[in-house]
């Protein structure tokens, strides 16, 4: 499949994602929603004072949530991203299956303009997202820790990724085919979103190329748009990164990511820092495809539910040949990322 | 882009063993020509700059600490930022290293609060407080700090060198100052270097004189933070604030804010305070000289960087914790009613060390108290623009002797 098709999606294939007509809270900002007392399932928008908003659908009373995992949902690209409107919310469903309490939170870059599909949570010259995001899960990633999950697949993974990782607290992470460089994606994809969150930086471009140019953009926001800027020990507390072996992003995004962040080989297709963070690479589906719905389900479940590490997880699951993949056929990501391939 | 493997290769291969855990986080700041504007200047010090940089790029980490690396450099300097950003890029990844460049803004009003006439002032506010504290806080929101046992907070200038098993000594020295029995202090700790490389550059050739020096140096003074909390509690501590002395005076003056300040020597030197240009005097920091171990001359700054660990010379003592003050004498003297009331630091001494006193009167001994165990005595009828002298035995052997100032 081409990068630049718009398949890339958090909703897993076949699924179309509910119309929902909940009722609407709007919250003048962030510490005013957090200072409620209780907060109703539905859709709430939450202002910065000056015209914009982040718009996120709550189940299950996810802010109420004591003892059970809490799953926060990030989306990936839109298909057909001119024939909707904005909020995006995704992977309702995927939570109702699995019965955890869930936080939908839609990307506000992609109110920015009626083309962009895709905008990696990372915010724009007018909204810092990453930053308003953090401070809204911040109180809930200290309280429930590890039993906060941030979900999500190729963009929406690389946010739950990049949020996995600056949420102090340390929360889990579940993230299929995710960017771990929002830079280093399809150069049209990029393109567009700098078109319209940081405008000027693609018409000054010059003979610089969309990276360096982006990357300057990004350092001046004081935005981030990369997993690789974090230490290691900066990690979530749990991490199970799933990638397809026949997906591009193998070599540009997973490889970098174990490098950078330490991974050693544990079996064919298995890579570990510890019995804690795994990253699991299998013939899942062709290339930047999701996994089935049912699959995605039934791990979100197993690792949410069922005691034990997640290496030992994984590794039975691999062993049951879970993914049905000829191992042998497995490929090393570091072998191809240093042969350049 | 599934890569085909063969027969051979379908059998899994070997399982790797898994990396520690990081328990230490070493911050290294680095601020490129802070209030510096003039482009000449400015060219100048980047080409000393880029040599500095693959110094701090290169280090081994250790196994179980990672090494944050923050570039402040100001707005104003994008073109030097994307050279500095094509560094960075190109020297590949390390799971144990990250540098990152932390983009400031000068003040529209200037730096108020600083003396104009001090160049160090004008040409680096940044590198003083509480510019230092608000830039640390800026860069490093965000930061888990609780992550790790250990931090510590290291600066180094933009024209000097580390060999690339500075950081391993820094962790080194932190980790022997807290086992050492004679540092019971549990808070943090500033610790300083003393064994220095001093680089003399001249055109062709770089000299590297290795010493033990009375001084530790920026890029080798540091703190030690255990457990610690928060980016907000770090923020104090700026390695620029430790003392370039490391003697008794500033250990009592830093044990009043609760932090020990040590000495470290023996360590194979790893620094590399560099002379530039013509004004290569040697009388420059010669002075503070206590030990010279040796002499290497390479054919440039960047050629010292491929010097072996090998070829420096140093201390066969090996790494050591100097507690400044120790076996150093101090008298006190202050006239209150009953005459010259005189105190000394006898404590510090081995039990059944004893002190004797002399008062000095126009260079003549005026009065004496003979040895005892008096650590503070008063001498009766001190006549105006009087001293003291001091002098402490352990058994039948003078230790130690020292004198008072004039009252």
């Amino acid at each position: 499949m081409s990068r630049d098709g718009l398949e890339t999606q958090l909703a897993p294939r076949g699924v179309q994602e509910p119309v929902f007509t909940q009722p609407e809270t709007r919250w003048a900002n962030v510490q005013e929603f957090l200072a409620a007392s209780s907060h109703d399932d539905g859709v709430h928008v939450l202002g910065d004072g000056a015209g914009r908003q982040t718009e996120m659908l709550l189940g299950g009373h996810p802010f109420e949530a004591e003892v059970s995992d809490v799953l926060v949902i990030f989306s990936g690209a839109v298909t057909n991203r001119r024939e909707k409107t904005p909020p995006f919310f995704s992977g309702s469903g995927l939570a109702a299956a699995t019965g955890h309490p869930f936080i939908a939170l839609s990307d506000p870059a992609l109110e920015l303009s009626e083309s962009l599909a895709i905008g990696w949570y990372a915010g724009s010259v007018h909204h810092d997202t990453q930053q308003e995001i953090v401070d809204l899960l911040t109180p809930l990633s200290l309280r429930l820790r590890e039993r906060l999950w941030t979900v999500g697949g190729s963009a929406g993974g690389f946010a739950a990724l990049w949020f996995g990782h600056a949420l102090p607290g340390a929360p889990s992470v579940f993230a299929w085919n995710p960017q771990t460089d929002l830079l280093e994606y399809s150069a049209s994809f990029v393109r567009q979103y700098l078109d319209a969150a940081m405008p000027g930086v693609v018409s000054s471009l010059g003979t610089r190329s969309l990276q360096k140019a982006g990357r300057e953009a990004f350092r001046n926001a004081g935005y981030s748009h990369s997993i690789l800027e974090f230490l290691p020990a900066q990690s979530p507390s749990r991490l199970l990164y799933l990638q397809n072996s026949t997906d591009e992003h193998l070599v540009e995004h997973c490889a970098p990511y174990l490098e950078a962040h330490g991974y050693a080989r544990y079996d064919q297709g298995l890579w570990r820092r510890d019995r804690e963070h795994v990253v699991w690479i299998a013939d899942v589906a062709d290339g930047h495809l999701s996994p089935t719905r049912d699959q995605l389900i039934d791990v979100l479940s197993r690792i949410t539910r069922e005691e034990g590490d997640l290496l030992g997880l994984v590794r039975d699951l691999d062993l049951a040949d879970y993914f049905g993949d000829p191992k042998q056929r497995r490929p090393d990501p570091l072998l191809d990322l240093k042969a350049g391939r | 882009m599934t890569v085909e493997t063969g027969p051979s290769e379908s059998i899994s291969p070997a399982r790797e063993p898994e990396t520690d855990p990081a328990r230490t986080l070493v911050i290294l700041e680095m601020i490129f020509c802070d209030n510096e504007s003039d482009p000449q200047v400015l060219a100048t010090y980047f080409s000393r700059f880029e040599i500095t940089l693959a110094s701090v790029l290169a280090q081994d980490v250790p196994e179980d600490a990672e090494l944050l690396v923050t570039l402040h450099m100001s707005r104003d300097k994008a073109e030097w930022i994307d050279r500095v950003d094509d560094i960075i890029r190109a020297a590949g990844r390390s799971p144990r290293l990250r540098c990152t460049i932390h983009v400031y803004d000068h003040p529209s009003e200037g730096y108020p609060g600083g003396d104009p006439t001090r160049v160090d002032w004008v040409k680096g506010p940044n590198k003083h407080s509480p510019y230092r504290e608000q830039l640390f806080l800026d860069a490093h929101a965000g930061l888990h700090v609780d992550r790790y046992r250990r931090v510590l907070r290291v600066n180094l200038d933009d024209d000097d060198l580390w060999f690339p098993w500075h950081v391993r000594n820094l962790c080194d020295a932190a980790r022997a100052a807290r086992l050492t029995p004679e540092v019971s202090h549990t808070g943090p700790l500033a610790l300083g270097i003393l064994d220095s490389i001093i680089g003399y550059v001249q055109d062709g050739t770089t000299t590297l004189d290795v010493q033990r020096l009375k001084r530790t140096l920026t890029g080798q003074k540091f703190y030690v933070i255990d457990s610690p909390e928060s980016v907000e509690t770090l923020a104090p501590y700026s390695s620029l604030g430790v003392p370039e002395r490391v003697d008794a005076e500033f250990r009592e003056r830093f044990g009043k804010r609760n932090i020990g300040l040590y000495g470290i020597v023996g360590l194979v030197p790893s620094f590399v305070y560099l002379r530039w240009g013509q004004n290569l005097s040697r009388q420059g920091k010669q002075y503070l000289e206590v030990t010279a171990f040796g002499q290497v001359e390479v054919g440039g700054p960047a050629a010292a960087l491929d010097l072996d660990k090998s070829q420096i010379p140093h201390s066969a003592d090996g790494l050591r914790v100097v507690v400044p003050g120790a076996g150093e004498l101090r008298v006190n003297v202050r006239r209150n009613a009953r005459g010259l009331l005189v105190t000394t630091n006898l404590e510090d001494f081995p039990v059944g060390a004893e002190v004797c006193y002399y008062l000095i009167h126009r260079r003549n001994r005026a009065d004496a108290r003979w040895y005892s165990a008096d650590h503070e005595m008063t001498f009766q009828g001190a006549p105006p623009s009087s001293s003291v002298r001091a002098f402490v035995r352990v058994g039948t052997e003078v230790v130690a002797q020292a004198e008072s100032r004039t009252v």
